[in-house]
């Protein structure tokens, strides 16, 4: 019987550690751009008028 | 070339907002209220990497989607598969035009926006790190204002742990949610909303 538990303990950290990995296994990365129109752009559109401050 | 095909570059500096009204109805924006954004994430596992990355627009040609994923491509060497980067819009009603469908925006516009859209992701590729993906769902009321019978209402939430710092490099939330927050006659670039999830 205690065999049988430390067995099925033994069964339950593996596929904890298996996971584990699974879960650890990954690679992240973020990347970030304004894609705002620039303010020459900006400028353009109005038309020669003064759009303001770049809110970027 | 006729006006009503996808994603028209044109010669002059113009750029139309998208999502309201038909063909330059709406006018020319008046200025940004706020800025949009290219938010890109890469995750790799096993080998592979999958490039994903969110732009603050009503939409974008497939003729575009193509270019970024040429750049991607060609700046990682290949390392990321042209199937296995993935554009997405928020949807804002408030962005520049890049379908063509509301008068489109001009060929400058364009091209800026596919640079930087292939540079937020090769950043994200560049900068990686090994990390915990922490996945979460949940329900949010939606608000389906066609009246539909069925309405997408899950959340679904991806947390980033630096495996080194133990500390969240990133959250990235998707949520079914129109973004027309300013009414049809504004005439603003706006995230409408993105930046309060940002």
């Amino acid at each position: 019987m205690a065999k049988t538990a430390a067995t099925a303990l033994l069964v339950v950290l593996a596929a904890a550690a298996a996971l584990w990995g699974v879960a650890t296994a990954y690679i992240v990365g973020f990347g970030v751009r304004d894609i705002t129109p620039t303010e020459e752009m900006v400028r353009r559109l109005l038309r020669g008028r003064d759009p303001g401050p770049h809110p970027a | 070339m006729p006006w009503w095909r996808a994603g028209p570059q044109l010669a002059s500096g113009e750029i139309y907002l998208g999502g309201y009204g038909i063909w330059k109805q709406r006018g020319l924006p008046e200025g940004v209220h706020d800025p949009i954004w290219a938010r890109a994430f890469v995750v790799e596992a096993n080998g592979t990497a999958l490039a994903n990355v969110v732009l603050d627009l009503v939409g974008i040609a497939n003729g575009a989607i193509y270019e970024i994923m040429d750049g991607v491509v060609a700046a990682t060497g290949g390392a990321i598969h042209r199937d296995a980067i993935l554009v997405a819009s928020t949807h804002t009603h408030a962005a520049p035009d890049l379908q063509g469908l509301w008068g489109g925006a001009s060929a400058e516009y364009r091209q800026y926006v596919i640079d930087r859209t292939v540079a937020a992701i090769v950043e994200a590729y560049q900068t990686r790190r090994p990390s915990r993906i922490y996945l979460s769902t949940g329900t949010a009321q939606g608000n389906n204002r066609r009246g539909h019978g069925y309405t997408d209402e899950e959340v679904t939430v991806l947390d980033i742990v630096d495996n080194a710092t133990n500390r969240r490099s990133g959250t990235v939330v998707n949520f079914a949610v129109r973004r027309a927050g300013r009414p049809s006659g504004a005439r603003w670039a706006s995230a409408n909303r993105s930046r309060e999830w940002g």
